[in-house]
Formats: structure tokens, sequence, C-alpha cells
């Protein structure tokens, strides 16, 4: 047994995860997407939390306990509003502060009616359910004193209770969040292989020290290493990229949404893992047919395409054309999980579709293989899958 | 020793070699001479196991190399490249690494080398800010990484600089002396002819011959030169001699068998008037490939 260290693809890997940390674009493109998410989190938080301040311009002391009342209510019911009263003198002086924008809003006793709202050329929302709210309840209070009864009693016999038959389980709602992520992730992540494990197994063949590596070791074993450190690199990025967002999500307090996908979370990385594997053969062979930088472009669109319909097809399809897609590879990727965490799919079709992910990525390193050896001498022009494979050794 | 037996090598319908066989014994610089095409570098692929063969074989010792075999050849490719932007130092380490030494074995001998070649202070540079003589000198260094048991050179001596070129000569004869088969091309038929020990010749894809540079040079048509006060024309019917050129008292000829001609014509163009000069002339190697390639 050779020590994994001795490997030759294991050397291969490591030389390129060393050049990729190296990598100016790379390192670049990691920050800038860091960057990224922070940003979108801290927007987020800061419009979560920013607590807004309504200014209500008043007349006296009296309308001081509505406001009390109307911050209380709304603070029960999640919303950071607060109501901060503003006395003057008189109801004109009121329509002076909210015309010169002094007050958002004006409060003022309208007699018999109850109370009236002032504003200039819109209607500012919060106060009008928060102060609208505060004042029915106090009426009522009011009334029902006075009719000797209480609101409690008022109130008797009217709650309603909700029962959830699987409090567990995702809400379709959250279920197609979930996938979308990951679906979005994973397109993500071939944008982030694909170019730069294509460009680095045609790189050897264009500088031509391509000829000193191959009579060392097997190709096979050279676009293994390659695709296995590409893929290494992926994961640890996107962990990278993953972590920052969940740490994020926690410091925040937004414990709900993980707590909702922690359950499923698991299927989606062995499959997400498993998919980028594949997704980096298909993009080594992609490779393994260009002869120089300029030819990537267009042997890697057959395999965006494939990706960008199978990304699709998944958010979209539904019953026979969603099952058979979470088998095919890359497709299961995007499908499987969810149909895992819906209870729609049994752990052993996830075992089949895994199983048939791992084969199709050892049956295209394989024809990648062939094809690199094959087209390893030539050096003008771009081939097509068919004449690479029509290629002798 | 390194032997190939009836290698060929067919891309399509073009047979690029043809049936090559000979052989590179151990401790001998063996030059690898023939125009382009002539089917060289096709050979030297095979012979790395880089290009599969059509058909014969090669052996080394006796058996076809295995896989462990060949990381123990040093090899140049014809088509020189290594990492543009990685140093120096790392891409031989790696390079190394590949053919098997550990770690710290590859690291030692890439240092040792690149200390040899003058550039123990360039070691981090990445390779394409040195000049382009000292890329050559690391590309040479490549190629002899860890103890190589067989180099095969493509062309090692196509775009150096003088220097390099002394470098080159050095480790050729070097290599050679520690009992290590040496095998190079090259179409600097002076060269091939100074360094080598034995030469192989290859024309279109065939082997036309193989031998030292001796056993070459009796392979050629031996001719003799008369230089004479007089004219030359009695020759023409002189028996056993064939004139291949004369005028002016000076005449280039084939003389049919061994001495017995040779004496029986000293001896008449004495007769006739004085003889400045009779000898055997020796084609160079250059001769005789032009011969066997014509």
């Amino acid at each position: 047994m050779t020590a994994l260290r001795d490997r030759t693809w294991w050397i291969v890997a490591t030389r390129e995860m060393s050049v990729k940390v190296r990598d100016r674009g790379f390192l670049v493109s990691t920050g800038i997407t860091l960057l990224l998410i922070l940003g979108v989190l801290g927007f987020q938080v800061f419009m979560g939390t920013s607590a807004r301040e309504v200014t209500v311009a008043t007349v006296g002391d009296e309308p001081q306990q509505v406001l009390e009342v109307s911050t209380a209510l709304a603070g029960a019911s999640g919303e950071d509003v607060s109501f901060e009263p503003r006395p003057v003198g008189s109801a004109a002086e009121v329509r002076a502060l909210v015309l010169d924008d002094e007050a958002e809003v004006g409060l003022l006793a309208a007699g018999e009616r109850g109370w009236e709202l002032v504003g200039a050329s819109e209607r500012d929302s919060d106060a009008e359910i928060w102060i609208g709210a505060a004042v029915r309840q106090m009426v009522m209070e009011q009334n029902a004193a006075a009719a000797g009864t209480s609101m409690a009693e008022l109130a008797a016999g009217g709650e309603v209770s909700y029962e959830l038959l699987e409090p567990g389980k995702p809400s379709g709602m959250t279920l197609y969040f979930t996938t979308f992520v990951f679906t979005f992730l994973f397109y993500f992540s071939s944008v982030l292989l694909g170019s730069g494990l294509a460009t680095s197994v045609v790189e050897e063949k264009q500088n031509r020290i391509v000829e000193i590596v191959a009579s060392s070791i097997r190709v096979r074993d050279l676009l293994i290493g390659k695709t296995l450190g590409a893929t290494l690199m992926a994961l640890a990025q996107i962990a990278l990229l993953a972590g920052v967002a969940v740490v994020a999500l926690l410091v925040t307090g937004r414990h709900q949404l993980l707590e909702q996908i922690s359950g499923g979370l698991g299927w989606y990385l062995v499959f997400y893992t498993v998919g980028v594997a594949v997704l980096a053969c298909v993009f080594a062979a992609a490779g393994a047919v260009s002869t120089r930088h300029e030819d990537i472009a267009s042997t890697t669109t057959p395999v965006s395409t494939v990706l960008m319909v199978m990304m699709f097809a998944s958010l979209l399809a539904g019953g026979t054309l969603k099952t058979v897609l979470s088998f095919l590879p890359l497709g299961s990727v995007m499908v499987m999980p969810s149909r895992l965490v819906s209870g729609d799919a049994a752990w052993w079709e996830a075992a089949a579709a895994l199983l048939i992910s791992l084969v199709a990525a050892a049956v295209v390193i394989r024809l990648a293989e062939r094809i690199y050896r094959r087209a390893l001498m030539q050096t003008s022009g771009k081939l097509t899958f068919r004449q690479a494979l029509r290629l002798t050794d | 020793m390194l032997e190939l037996d009836r290698l060929t090598r067919r891309f399509g319908e073009r047979v690029a070699v043809d049936a090559a066989s000979f052989h590179v014994e151990r401790g001998k610089v063996t030059g690898f001479v023939g125009g382009n095409g002539a089917g060289k570098t096709t050979t030297m692929r095979m012979i790395m196991g880089v290009l599969a063969p059509t058909g014969g074989e090669v052996r080394w010792n006796g058996s076809a190399p295995t896989a462990a075999d060949r990381r123990t050849f040093g090899y140049m490719p014809e088509e020189r490249g290594l990492y543009p932007k990685q140093p120096v130092l790392s891409q031989l380490v790696y390079l190394g690494r590949l053919r098997g030494l550990s770690a710290s074995a590859a690291r030692a001998s890439a240092t040792a080398l690149l200390d040899r070649f003058g550039l123990a202070d360039r070691l981090g540079s990445r390779l394409e800010s040195l000049s382009l003589g000292n890329q050559q000198r690391v590309q040479i260094a490549a190629a002899l990484l860890g103890e190589p048991q067989l180099l095969v050179l493509d062309e090692p001596f196509s775009g150096l600089d003088p220097s390099a070129v002394d470098s080159m000569t050095e480790v050729l004869r070097e290599f050679a002396g520690r009992g290590v088969p040496v095998l190079f091309s090259s179409h600097q038929l002076e060269l091939v002819e100074a360094l080598s020990d034995r030469l192989v010749i290859l024309s279109g894809g065939k082997v036309v011959a193989h031998g030292t540079s001796e056993e070459l040079r009796r392979r050629g048509p031996r001719r003799h030169v008369l230089v004479t006060g007089q004219e030359t024309g009695w020759l023409r019917g002189f028996a056993g001699v064939e004139v291949v050129e004369d005028g002016g008292g000076r005449a280039v000829l084939e003389l049919a068998d061994g001495q017995e001609t040779a004496d029986a014509l000293l001896a008449e163009a004495l007769r006739r008037g004085s003889v400045r000069q009779f000898a055997e002339l020796v084609p160079s190697v250059a001769d005789v490939y032009r011969e066997m390639t014509a």
C-alpha cells in the first residue's frame, strides 16, 4: 500500500490546490463573494433591526396614553415601532408641524367620533394600524366597563387554537427555498469550477509539459488528481461561504430557518458533494478535448447548457419528470434531496441515485482519459469529442 | 540496455516509424540522426511510453519496461515546456515526486541540479522570469532529476545558447561515464559525430544504418584520390578502377577490390610521371548520412 502522500494522483491534487490558493483570481473572486454575502446579510439585519420612531404631534397630554398603548401593541406583534408624542398648544400648531415634516403624523381629538389622524400627503400605515388598534382597545375597555362587563368576558369562547399534524416537517415554501438555494449553489460551483478546471487540464497540453508528466505517470492519475484538487477547492470555498452565512444567521438571531432545513441538510450536503465531483469530471473531459485556452469557451458550453436546462427543469418539473430527474447524474443533486425531505422518496432511491452519479463520474473520467491521451500530441486546432475518440493511442 | 525490436508506428495510412531495430548500450552516447519527419520524435515517444507502438516492442534490460522503469528514465521532449508561472524549485520538486522520489529526495536532487547550472539564487523565481538560456537549463535539470537510468533527449541542443551547449555536452559525457545509456537526437551532424559513440540513422521511418562512426564510415564507398603532374585520362581504361571525377591532374577513384589494384595503380602512375598525392578518402559521417538517406 502506497501512503496517500506518495500516490501520484494525490501529488497532482496537492499541486493543483497549492497553485489555486496562490491564484489571485481565485482569491479575489472568493473575497468578493464573501463580501457580497456579508453585505446582503448586513443589509437585511439593518433593515430588520432598525427601529422606527414615529413622531406624533398632539394637543396636550391626553393622547400620550393612546400612544403608549400603540407602542405596546406594535411591540407585542413583533413590530419595532415606537410612537413619540410631541405636545403643542393647538390643532393649528399640530397641522403646521405635520406640514413642516417636524412630525410624521398628528393626533387630534374628534369629539364624539373619537380621534383623527392628520398627515401631509400620504397616510402613515404604522400610525394608522397601531394607533387605530390602541384607540379601539381603549374605547372597548371603557365601553365594557360602562356596560358592567370586561374585555375578557366579552372575548370568552372566541379563541382559535392551531394543531400541527406534522410540526417537524418543513413547509412547501421552506422546501422550495432550500432546493432553490442548493440548486443555485450547485450552479454557482459549476461556474467556479468549470473554466478553471478545464483551463488547468488544457494547461499542461498547451505548455507542453504534458510529455514529461505523461512519461512519468498515467494520464488517468493526472486527470484524477486535477479533478480531485479542483473538487476539494470548490467544496472548501462553498463551505467557507456557507459557514460565514450560517454564523451570520446565528449572530443575528435567525435560528428558525436553520432549524427548519437542518433535518434535510445532510442529504443536501451528500448530493452536493457527489454532484460537484461529477461536474468536475465532466469539465475535465471538456478540458481534455481542448488544445488551447481559446477552445475552452466552446468546449464547456455544452456542459453549461445541460446544467442550465437541468436547473430549470428541476425547479419547474413535477410528477414523473421530477422522479426521472432525481435519478439522473447532476439532476439528482437538484431534485433528490427535496424528494427525500418531503418524504416522497425512500432511502434506497437516494442510494441508487448516488450510485448512478458515482458510476457516471467514473465513466466520464475514463472517457476523458482516453480523449486526453489520444489528443496529447494533437497540438493544432480543437478536436470534436467524436474525433478525439476515433484517434488511436 | 535499451533495445528496439521492429518498432512500428502508424498514423492512419502513414507509417511514421517502420520496423525500427537498434539498441542503446550502457555507458554509450548514441546519436540519433535523421531529417525532419524521419520518425525520431515518434520513436522517442514510444520509448518513453507517451505513444503506443502499433507493432514491435521496446525492451529495457531484456523485458518490456514497466511504469516503474519508465519513471527512472530522464526525458527531454522535443517540444519544451514547464509551468511558466510556478517557481523553479517547486516545479522541479513536483516533477521529481511524479517520478517516484520522496519529497526530500526530490528537493535535494532539484537543488543540486539548479546549483550545478548556476541557478542556486533563482530557486524561488517563477520560470517565466528567467532568461531563455536559464529556462533551458531548468529544462535540462528536469530531465536529470533523481538518478536517471536512461536518458532520452530529443534535440537537446536545439535552441541552446553556446554555454548551455557546453553544459549539455558535459551532461551527456558525464552520464555515459556513469554507465547510463544515452540516446539523443539531432540534425547537427558534426555535433553528433563529435559526441556519439554510436550512431543510428533514420530515414523515412526506417533505420538505414547504425553502429560506431568508424563502422558507418566503412559502410560508405571507399574512394581514393590521385594527384599527378600530368593528365589522368589513362585511368579510364585501367582495370578495376572507376573514375568518379577527374581533371587538371586530379582524379577521384573508386577501386574495385583491395590492395592489389591500389598497388598496381600507384605503380602505373609513378611509371608515367610524378605522383603528388595518393590517398584513401575517408568519408565523414555527413557523407555517409547523405549517401544513406539519398
